[in-house]
């Protein structure tokens, strides 16, 4: 009989269990996670994903491309010499660059392109559409920018369906959601977004804080999602020969969303004051720093000269260690401590815990100077976790894993990962705005979105690889969780197909 | 048919003393209805994508028109596929004669060279300042529609059409929400079956009642339509159920048109047919509740004023919305009309944003929902004091 416990271990701290795996766990479930935490599979190195630097290359490539069949557009000057020139060629990207922003549907996603994965799933086929004629070039590289992207969200799903250690993929989901970025954020953002979460928060979810922050606000992604890129000094070369200004959109959200929070205690001045610090942090394009395409590169003539005054502290370099220095300061500031312990609090126990658990994560998180092992750890052994609380109600993505684990549904492709996220309305990295997912039971106990999982789960059921007795996998997947009445309701199903579906739909199930 | 509504408005909820709590949690999911018998219906259409009002409400006097769009212009009324004649010299493109009869009619009215306080021209952002009602990108994460619902007297219940609630309609206030179903959906019995199984879960129990409700009222989706004139019959239905919902938001995308968007007929003609055809089915589900409806339709931006090299318009600043329903004193174009002639152009570009979005959005809240000015000062439109309230939108 494996107890209580080890259900807490697999749903609680974990993305739901899988057939067999409970009785794997042993009779020290907090080892058990523990031993995760050290996991290193969770890199999805083995996988030949293409990277944010190959992404961006890629799409100037597609942008030349496209300048070339569009004969009124002047390709990229990219060979002259002159520095200036070059410099203007970047300004006169800007809004180009913006214009490529993909008009995504409601959930972030090409509609051509769902649909595709649509009849993917459904053994049905079709043909996509595009407003560029096939037989062009850019054509093909739109194709293997969406292409790319579905292939890492495919890569990191089928991995959370698989892996012994879903405790690790859950820290990472909300690591990624914390840094939020948003796919649709002009083709930049699309052959970045994905990318971003394997590149600069993967490494670092059991490492130093500090280093995922600054992994994460010099990635391109972030830079782009947030503007960054494009923000200049005022008093920089490139602001007083092209007039161009601050951007404190990064500034902004760094402060109040990825480490002080809304409350930490900075004013406004403050976000203008880290704004300039950080101008030039850029990433490498045709017109700067070429030989660094696609990867981050501080460029003084973008940079605001001169020293900054951050929360009633100075600083006075004169580089990227101006910005750096800054972030390393916020990352050990006391109201970073609170807002993510109070984060984590929430996403991993109920959308109300107990104060006793933040402050507990919060001690560890400022007792080991931002060591993500030891709060992660932290979080293991703090008793409130294990009290067999299970009233928060998974989202529409975590939903979509446990089910999807639950019947080892190991062979998805691409296409139907992002299908099925989006038959839920929670593709990864399609959330425009940066405080993430919503976070609170009201926003997916919606009627739509019941609706949808129940039809979710009714096209799943079709599906299941194995054919296992409804009842049965119930009682293997929730252990002791599973209540009487709802196993009754599991019995009463009137074929196997509706018995999976009311599994799934059950509130044990829905719930961790 | 037979609906059986729950009354659930968080505030009144809590004003009565009902368990707070659960409140909340009944109410995001069933349609609660307003006890108002004078129950005013709002519904907002959020354009995703940026219009090219220039092509929609067509400056047909404009010898700058024809000059800058040689290959996509709409020709004047009475030529071939010419403008519907509105008046003022605009004319409606041919593809929306629907709503071009509603003009006519009284019951339209247009706003031209509007826009939110936005002028960066990106999507993203645009449409993020047009929903949260702030000046800047991310200025509020809850949206102008959802915090006008907190505060109008009526205490107007609110639904969202779409697997995702668009930005206008998100907030504290709970809404009910209806979506297209995206896969073949679950028979009635298991539904039933589940709902069953919620006994214990008054959360989930509710959410589902509501959505079996909602499912109900729109009845065979095979009569709905297709494209968007399916989700704008759906809100219809539901809205006009009894006690239905007060506030309605509604997305529809697709007007991002940087490439071979034609002329009277094209990508944009058959983007502006499907929304023709959607707001006069809004109008006949409504059905005799039309005479205390408004419709906003909005979009984040308008599009260049010259054409560009594909055939098509680039981001621009200034838009067209349009006001619509048997509430509106139509029969008109709103605001003031800033040219087209060089030196009138925003950044020598762009038709200007010569009339704030938000001035149109207030008018119709004060007069069709009663919102105190000052809340719409202050919570719907944060530090809005400046920008007056358009005066005599409504009949």
């Amino acid at each position: 009989m494996v107890d209580m416990n080890s259900y807490i271990a697999l749903h609680k701290f974990g993305l739901g269990a899988r057939q067999g795996e409970a009785q794997q766990i042993g009779s020290d479930p907090q080892a058990w996670l523990l031993a995760q935490l050290t996991d290193v599979s969770s890199t999805l190195d083995n996988y030949s994903l293409v990277s944010s630097q190959e992404g961006i290359t890629l799409f100037y490539e597609y942008l030349n491309a496209r300048r070339l069949e569009n004969n009124s557009e002047q390709p990229m000057s990219v060979t002259s010499v002159n520095k200036k020139d070059r410099l203007a060629a970047f300004v006169a990207d800007i809004d180009r660059i913006k214009s490529t922003e993909v008009m995504l549907d409601d959930n972030g996603v090409r509609g051509s392109s769902l649909a595709d994965a649509r009849n993917i799933f459904l053994d049905k086929k079709t043909k996509g559409s595009s407003t560029i004629a096939a037989n062009k070039p850019s054509h093909t590289m739109l194709q293997q920018m969406y292409s790319n992207h579905y292939d890492e969200i495919g890569v990191r799903t089928t991995h959370a369906i698989m892996t012994p250690a879903s405790f690790r993929e859950a820290l990472v989901r909300f690591w990624s959601d914390h840094f939020n970025v948003f796919s649709g954020k002009s083709l930049l953002g699309l052959v970045t977004s994905a990318t971003m979460e394997r590149e600069a928060i993967r490494p670092h979810v059991t490492g130093k804080f500090i280093d995922m922050l600054v992994a994460v606000e010099s990635h391109p992604a972030m830079l782009v999602y947030l503007d960054n890129w494009i923000s200049v000094g005022p008093n920089s070369f490139v602001g007083q020969e092209f007039g161009l200004g601050l951007n404190e959109n990064l500034a902004r959200e760094t402060l109040e969303l990825h480490t002080l929070g809304v409350d930490g205690g900075y004013t406004q001045d403050d976000i203008i004051s880290y704004a300039k610090a950080i101008t030039g942090w850029s990433f490498g394009n045709p017109n700067i720093q070429s030989q660094n395409m696609g990867a981050f590169i501080f460029e003084p003539l973008l940079h605001e000269p001169g020293p900054v005054t951050v929360m009633n502290k100075t600083y006075t370099g004169t580089g990227q260690d101006q910005g750096l220095e800054i972030l390393a300061d916020l990352a050990a500031h006391p109201s970073t401590a609170k807002f993510i312990a109070g984060k984590l609090a929430r996403h991993f126990h109920s959308d109300n815990p107990p104060q006793s658990l933040i402050d507990r994560l919060e001690q560890a998180f400022t007792a080991s100077q931002g060591d993500l092992l030891v709060v992660s750890a932290a979080l293991v052994s703090a008793p409130e976790m294990w009290l067999g609380d299970f009233s928060k109600l998974r989202n529409s993505e975590e939903f979509v894993i446990a089910a999807l684990r639950a019947f080892g549904f190991d062979t998805l492709t691409p296409s139907q990962s992002v299908f099925v996220f989006d038959a839920v309305t929670q593709v990864p990295f399609s959330y425009h705005a940066p405080d993430g997912w919503p976070k609170e039971e009201a926003s997916w106990a919606s009627s739509s979105i019941l609706s949808a999982r129940i039809n979710l789960c009714n096209l799943l059921s079709g599906y299941v690889p194995n054919n296992v007795e409804p009842l049965t996998a119930a009682q293997e997947l929730l252990g002791p969780i599973l209540s009487q009445f709802t196993a009754d309701a599991i019995s009463a199903a009137s074929s196997v197909e509706q018995g999976y579906t009311l599994l799934m739909m059950s509130p044990e199930f829905q719930r961790t | 048919m037979a609906c059986n509504f729950s009354f659930n408005p968080t505030r009144r909820g809590l004003l009565q003393g009902a368990a707070g709590g659960m409140a909340l949690a009944l109410a995001n999911a069933r349609i609660g209805f307003s006890a108002a018998p004078s129950d005013q219906k709002l519904i907002v259409v959020i354009l995703h994508g940026g219009m090219d009002g220039l092509n929609v409400v067509v400056p047909t006097f404009s010898d700058e028109y024809y000059a800058a769009r040689p290959g996509i212009a709409i020709a004047p009324a009475g030529e071939p596929e010419g403008a519907i004649a509105l008046t003022d010299g605009f004319g409606m493109h041919p593809a929306m004669p629907n709503l071009a009869q509603m003009y006519l009619k009284g019951e339209a009215a247009f706003l031209h060279a509007a826009s939110a306080p936005y002028n960066q021209r990106s999507h993203f952002d645009g449409q993020d300042v047009l929903e949260n009602g702030t000046t800047a990108a991310f200025g509020a994460q809850t949206g102008w529609l959802n915090r006008s619902i907190a505060v109008a007297p009526a205490l107007p219940a609110g639904l969202g059409i779409g697997s995702t609630v668009t930005l206008v309609l998100t907030g504290e206030q709970p809404i009910a929400s209806w979506a297209a179903p995206k896969v073949e959906q679950a028979s009635t019995e298991t539904v039933n079956k589940v709902l069953a199984m919620y006994g214990p879960d008054p959360v989930l129990q509710n959410a589902l009642q509501g959505s079996i409700d909602i499912a109900s009222i729109v009845g065979d989706l095979g009569n709905l339509g297709t494209g968007f004139e399916f989700s704008a019959r759906a809100a219809g239905r539901i809205m006009s159920a009894p006690g239905g919902p007060g506030g309605c938001a509604l997305a529809y995308g697709g007007w991002d048109t940087h490439a071979n968007q034609g002329g009277a007929s094209g990508t944009l003609a058959a983007n502006l047919a499907q929304l023709d055809t959607a707001l006069l089915a809004l109008k006949e589900e409504l059905g005799h509740q039309w005479s205390r409806t408004t419709v906003l339709v909005a979009t984040e931006f308008g599009r260049t004023f010259n054409e560009n090299g594909t055939g098509g318009t680039d981001h621009g600043v200034g838009g067209v919305s349009f006001l619509l329903g048997g509430a509106v004193r139509g029969r008109r174009i709103l605001g003031d009309w800033p040219g087209l002639q060089s030196g009138q152009l925003y950044q020598n570009r762009d038709l200007l944003a010569a009339n704030d979005l938000r001035a149109l959005f207030k008018g119709v809240l004060r007069d069709h929902w009663g919102v105190d000015l000052s809340d719409l000062n202050n919570s719907v439109f944060p530090e809005s004091s400046a920008i007056a309230p358009m005066e005599n939108l409504l009949r």
